[in-house]
């Protein structure tokens, strides 16, 4: 039979399961209930006081919540339909309070929401793996200088880059050999599956519909896609070992984006030819779209460098290039290094003039990558953690508050039978309800801050285009609610579970009052640490604004042009060029002063070179100065506002066939002469078994050239004319305008050469740029420190006047009995400030072990600067006593007569 | 005032049968009735009384029903089913059984020769 008429149908209650639970619970309630009031009342008509018969009826009720418990069992009331009715007894004693539920809940949101925004940036930039198949794999491959006192990191030259892969990747053995030759790839020094160098490539779209564009890309060697990086076209091919060879036909490939931008999504852009800087290439392929070039994540054009290694310019010892590999399975990243410097040595027996002392060494890419981002980050995490914890302080101890006013609510339901642990449960079920609450705003909240701090995120900052909300984000929160329900419930639970009889509130009172002291201590501690560490951030920063960058750079605009060899291919042609732009830039309105250079201070590396100076002992080879060098023309210092110390600039006299000069900065004189005047002497760069001597006719001043924190270094500056190249800088300096200006040299240029494609930016918004994260990181923290102060000040606020309003009776008395309103006033702050007393000397210790993490971000301050610690210990004690002050004056206020009489 | 007892394990649901044979009970009134009945020796802890009396409701042999008490008071009354009935007829055989059986034993172990029964673990002693 399909219908069972015996079968009762559900009723119409059996719908909501909760509501039958609901009516079940209270039939409980009411049973128990019923029973103990008519056990008191026979015990009362045998003659017992009231108070005696409801004690010693609840004597007898005997077995406290075990009975209870039992029932429940027998009526099919299990542990999830019991935590169902807790939730739901919990959100009606929320709905019950609606002020403390909103505030908590939007306290928690923001904490919560906070924090996972943070994290989802950290995530993404961080912890994240690379998004490469394997990335684990992936190293940075370097040359070593520390030998020769350079950088642990420096750039490969090409042939020296042939020679450790031909000995290190699996990839360089001829195919075929591959099977047969390596047995263990690790023992057999194959601890590479392949490497690839890449350098950046700018070059300019033209003939194409929408005019010159200036495309960024890089130039690869063949194996970096295929075999480093792993990447699977969308359209035809990668590069295969034939493209990258000397006098193949240039081959590229176009990302997925540029293919849709310039191309249309052309069906038939496969085998289509571009016109790139005046050469021909042909599509070889699209790449996805998402794929990001290691270091260069606009890149959106790729080709092979074709390099001839018979005829390769700049030497063994040159950096030119960069190089990223992809180890062995098989192989740790300690075998590598270890492979590596074997190699290294091998090369350095080899060719002693280019190689003494270099070695070779390799780093994991991703952290490589993020570098510049992590100390800054993993700050900004820590900061916002702490934020958090104070928030769960903050609802600890309103909570704990709670809890004494709930008192007798939870001896009733003592009496009841519920024990102690269920009544700990009903509570830390409330507590996790609020974070589950808060946990779901602050999810709104963290997708819109992870988007604001993406969007605000100082330009350049690495991998920032895969910040996102996503699963692991949310499993974040998730856990982060969960955590805070725990924190801030666990010891208002704790605290109840000892309060169920109600002869002991008054002990369990100051218990209470005690852990809410303590709490709030650490909340002032932990602000005072978060003060501390934005404190320092911000001189820190503010240091580095003012910092002497040695030039000035408002009113300063550079614009780049490059003479392409396509278009001039003699020198010759292309100083010629270059002269006719600057010329035509020099004739605008609000040029004040004109000159030109390789490259802008702060806008990218220039080579390094070395010297010897004439009349000194040659130095051994790995043994020599190094000093990074600029070209300039005459006009130069004074266009960029760049002291000259001593002797003379450049001058137009300073031709290519006049005698060889060259300036050099403070540094250097003071390196190789020391108050000795060098001008006058002569030094020789590079070569120095065939000296080229230069005359040094000028001293100038160190410039910021890297970086705004750096040690200025070993420079020289050499005329252009003497030393010329394609590339150059124009620097504009105007007392107008700037952005006027800008638009003007856009405009002027693009008339005078359509198919240039210059860069034009006003080198403050290089020093800007430079500043940016320190700005990012300082501002965060000091909006997390203003936060922590403000919860800080109101959980104190809180908390004092909640024991003022327990003590009202005592003032009362006091005031009653002639203690004057400014005592009991005194007395209250007094409490306070012992509390913030014990926050402030742990927020000073804390602070100080807190600020050394912060040494390496920290610009001309001390970490445990005195006056920060001390102004700032003192602004955390006088917002206490600010904090505490309304309590102390409603209590001075009291009038003893209501308060006595209301008791 | 005589010692009190528990009400052995088993039989509280018989005695709740019982009583609520001749008319529907609150849980007080049957823990105060059965401690009456037995003039006080017996005492029924409610640790074991609103277990017992759910269970029964569960095994229908009981049904609650709400109703006005004495002092004009919400009560859960206990009603005997059906089936409650047959199994008070059952159960009530099943008890003077065990209570006969448990007098037999008493009586003949009081009559018994005192070696009887002590002789048992010495012979086991021997072999």
């Amino acid at each position: 039979m399909a219908n069972d008429p015996q079968k009762p149908k559900r009723s119409l209650a059996d719908i909501s399961p909760l509501r039958r639970l609901r009516t079940k619970e209270r039939e409980i309630d009411d049973e128990m209930l019923f029973h103990l009031e008519m056990e008191e009342r026979k015990l009362r008509e045998q003659g017992l006081s009231e108070a005696d018969a409801r004690r010693q009826a609840r004597l007898r009720f005997g077995g406290q919540g075990k009975w209870r418990d039992e029932v429940r069992d027998v009526d099919g009331i299990g542990p999830f339909e019991r935590l169902m009715a807790d939730l739901r007894f919990g959100l009606r004693v929320l709905k019950r309070s609606p002020v403390f539920t909103v505030v908590s809940i939007l306290t928690l949101a923001l904490g919560i929401g906070a924090s996972t925004a943070i994290f989802s940036v950290v995530d993404g930039i961080l912890l994240r793996a690379l998004p490469y198949a394997e990335a684990g794999e992936l190293v940075t491959v370097w040359a070593d200088y520390t030998k020769r006192n350079g950088p642990e990191r420096e750039w490969w030259g090409y042939p020296n880059f042939h020679d450790v892969r031909k000995e290190t990747a699996l990839s360089a053995l001829e195919p075929g050999a591959v099977a047969d030759a390596v047995t263990d790839p690790v023992t057999d020094g194959r601890v590479f599956e392949d490497m690839a160098l890449w350098t950046g490539w700018g070059p300019t779209l033209t003939g194409n519909s929408g005019g010159a564009e200036q495309l960024q890309g890089a130039r690869v060697s063949q194996g970096m896609l295929s075999n480093v990086l792993r990447v699977a076209p969308i359209k035809g091919s990668l590069f295969r070992p034939e493209d990258d060879v000397p006098g193949a036909s240039q081959v590229a490939l176009i990302s997925e984006r540029l293919w849709q931008r310039s191309f249309g999504g052309d069906p038939n852009i496969l085998g289509r030819s571009l016109t790139l800087s005046g050469e021909t290439f042909t599509v070889l392929g699209v790449l996805p779209g998402e794929f990001r070039q290691p270091f260069i994540p606009q890149a959106e054009i790729w080709t092979v460098p074709r390099i001839d290694i018979t005829d390769y310019p700049g030497g063994r010892g040159s950096a030119m290039m960069r190089v990223v590999g992809r180890l062995a399975p098989e192989a740790s990243l300690d075998q590598a290094r270890a492979r590596l410097q074997q190699v290294a040595a091998a090369l350095e027996q080899a060719y002693p003039e280019d190689l003494t002392n270099v070695g070779a060494t390799a780093f994991p890419l991703k952290d490589d990558i993020v570098a510049g981002s992590r100390s800054g980050l993993l700050l900004l995490l820590a900061a916002v953690v702490a934020t958090l914890l104070i928030v769960c302080i903050n609802l600890a101890n309103l909570l704990l508050a709670r809890g004494n006013a709930r008192l007798r609510e939870f001896s009733l339901r003592a009496a009841l039978g519920a024990s102690s642990g269920r009544l700990a449960r009903q509570l830390l079920t409330e507590s996790l309800l609020l974070a589950g609450l808060g946990g779901a705003l602050g999810v709104a909240l963290a997708i819109a801050g992870t988007r604001l701090l993406v969007s605000l995120a100082p330009a350049g900052t690495p991998r920032i285009e895969e910040v996102g909300v996503d699963n692991r984000v949310l499993l974040f929160c998730t856990a982060v609610s969960l955590l805070c329900g725990l924190l801030f419930g666990l010891l208002p639970a704790l605290q109840a579970a000892r309060s169920r009889i109600a002869s002991r509130i008054g002990r369990n009172r100051e218990g209470g009052e005690r852990a809410s002291e303590f709490l709030v201590a650490g909340q002032v501690a932990a602000a005072l640490v978060l003060l501390i560490g934005a404190g320092l951030l911000l001189q820190s920063f503010t240091k580095l604004a003012r910092t002497d960058l040695g030039y000035r750079a408002e009113g300063l605009i550079s614009v780049s042009v490059t003479a392409p060899s396509a278009r001039f291919p003699e020198m010759e042609q292309a100083s010629e060029y270059l002269d006719n732009v600057e010329a035509e830039l020099s004739s605008i309105a609000g040029v004040e002063k004109i000159a030109r250079g390789d490259t802008l201070p702060l806008s990218g590396a220039n080579g390094d070179l070395t010297y010897n100076i004439e009349g000194r002992d040659v130095p051994d080879p790995g043994e020599e100065d190094i000093a990074w060098f600029r070209r300039a023309t005459p006009g130069y210092f004074a266009t960029l506002g760049i002291e000259l110390v001593s002797g003379r600039a450049i001058a137009t006299t300073d031709s290519a066939d006049a005698v060889p000069v060259v300036l050099i900065n403070e540094t250097l004189a003071q390196r190789q002469f020391g108050n000795q005047d060098p001008v006058g002497q002569r030094l020789n760069i590079n070569d120095p078994s065939e000296p080229k001597w230069r005359e040094i006719i000028g001293v100038v001043g160190d410039i910021k050239n890297f970086d705004l924190r750096e040690q200025a270094r070993p420079a020289m500056y050499l005329p252009f004319a003497q030393v010329q190249t394609r590339r150059a800088f124009l620097a504009l300096r105007t007392g107008g305008d700037e952005d006027q200006l800008l638009r003007s040299v856009q405009q002027r240029l693009r008339a005078f050469d359509p198919d240039a494609v210059p860069v034009i930016q006003a080198a403050n918004s290089l020093v800007e740029g430079a500043r940016s994260l320190d700005r990012f990181v300082a501002w965060l923290l000091s909006l997390f420190a203003g936060v922590a102060l403000t919860l800080a000040a109101v959980g104190l606020y809180g908390v004092i006047s909640y024991r003022v309003s327990q003590r009202t009776v005592e003032i009362g008395l006091r005031l009653a009995l002639g203690a004057p309103a400014s005592t009991i006033g005194r007395w209250v702050i007094s409490r306070s400030l012992r509390i913030s007393l014990v926050g402030v000397v742990l927020g000073l210790g804390l602070g100080a072990l807190a600020a050394r993490s912060l040494r390496s971000q920290l610009f001309e301050i001390e970490p445990t600067d005195p006056l920060t610690f001390a102004g700032l210990a003192v602004v955390m004690i006088i917002v206490a006593c600010l904090a505490s002050g309304v309590p102390a004056w409603r209590a001075a206020r009291l009038d003893p007569a209501t308060v006595l009489k209301a008791e | 005032m005589a010692p009190k007892e528990d009400v052995l394990r088993g039989t509280l649901d018989l005695l709740i049968l019982q009583l609520l044979e001749h008319r529907d009970l609150h849980g007080w009134a049957i823990s105060e009735q059965i401690s009456e009945l037995s003039e006080e020796i017996l005492q029924v802890g409610q640790g074991a009384l609103y277990p017992a009396l759910h269970r029964l409701e569960k095994r229908r042999l009981v049904t609650a029903v709400w109703g006005r008490s004495e002092n004009n008071r919400r009560a859960k009354y206990y009603r005997i089913t059906r089936s409650g009935e047959k199994e008070l007829v059952s159960e009530t055989e099943r008890w003077e059984r065990l209570a006969r059986a448990v007098k037999l034993v008493l009586r003949g172990a009081a009559n018994a020769p005192a070696g009887a029964l002590s002789n048992a673990p010495a012979t086991a002693g021997v072999s």
